[in-house]
């Protein structure tokens, strides 16, 4: 009996077909790849973003405290009596939020 | 390991090259499928899903194999742990649900043997298989199961026994000898 059924145990699995299967996983692989680079390209956009953000508000801060904002504050005169300042990191915050929306939206 | 398969896994290792990758899918998704579907109790959907899983697990930690071993071991290494880790997320207990072998007169052998695997637990059933029909010795199936020889031998004879014990209980033997006897 012993013999039995290490004869049956050993009588070979059937050889399956691939039937599309290795297409299938290179499909659900390319898929993977795609939204790990969509999500990579997301973190980078945000971290920009956050990086941008942080440096507006440390300008605005800050605004006669160091020595590139005093030489600004110099230039008011150009701008109406605004405080330069305000207009660069005005400016920043809205590029960093039309490149983060614009990137977005693309994924 | 053939000079085809070791150049595909180089191409898949430099250029990470889809087509190379698609070549050692075909070429050994019918071993991977079978010992998966095997480990799943016959469950082909889900051993479909852990074989999809075992190829690309290979593919983004293809840089780790250190070809000492077989590529087809390595992969099965993988297959074996990607059944754990479902066994494990889903909190299933496989062992647990009895199995009732059905004989009719006309069964075929392999089908019974098939329904009496289902019958030992996935360590033993997975100890059987990659021994008795894949062919790997005991010192494989150590690495691919991450066991110690001992047990890996102790896994094999206590699966078969478990086997001997299910059809001498169903009188499996006895209805066949009367079968070649009669005939």
């Amino acid at each position: 009996m012993n013999r039995n059924i290490d004869a049956l145990l050993q009588q070979s699995l059937p050889v399956l077909s691939d039937d599309g299967f290795s297409k299938q996983v290179l499909n659900t692989l390319i898929k993977r790849q795609q939204g790990y680079l969509k999500l990579r390209q997301k973190i980078m956009t945000c971290s920009i973003f956050v990086c941008i953000t942080i440096l507006s508000v440390f300008l605005i801060l800050f605004e006669g405290n160091l020595p590139l904002t005093n030489k600004l504050i110099d230039l008011s005169s150009l701008f109406l009596g605004i405080n330069p300042v305000y207009i660069v990191s005005g400016m920043m915050l809205v590029i960093a939020f039309y490149v983060t929306s614009e990137s977005l939206e693309g994924n | 390991m053939d000079i085809i398969e070791s150049k595909l896994i180089a191409k898949v290792i430099v250029d990470e090259n889809h087509h190379a990758f698609a070549k050692l899918v075909t070429l050994h998704q019918s071993q991977i499928r079978n010992y998966a579907r095997r480990l799943c109790k016959g469950d082909n959907a889900l051993a479909d899903d852990i074989s999809q899983e075992t190829f690309i697990t290979a593919f983004e930690k293809v840089k780790n194999y250190d070809a000492r071993g077989s590529f087809i071991g390595w992969l099965l290494t993988i297959c074996y742990r990607h059944f754990l880790q479902y066994i494990r997320k889903n909190k299933l207990v496989l062992n647990d649900d009895p199995i009732e072998i059905q004989i009719t007169d006309n069964i075929e052998p392999q089908i019974l043997i098939e329904q009496a695997l289902y019958y030992v637990t996935h360590e033993e059933r997975s100890a059987i298989t990659l021994n008795s029909n894949f062919g790997h010795t005991h010192q494989e199936i150590s690495k691919i199961m991450q066991l110690p020889i001992g047990t890996v031998k102790s896994h094999i004879s206590r699966g078969k026994a478990k086997i001997m014990e299910l059809l001498s209980e169903k009188n499996v033997d006895n209805s066949k000898d009367k079968k070649r006897g009669a005939a």
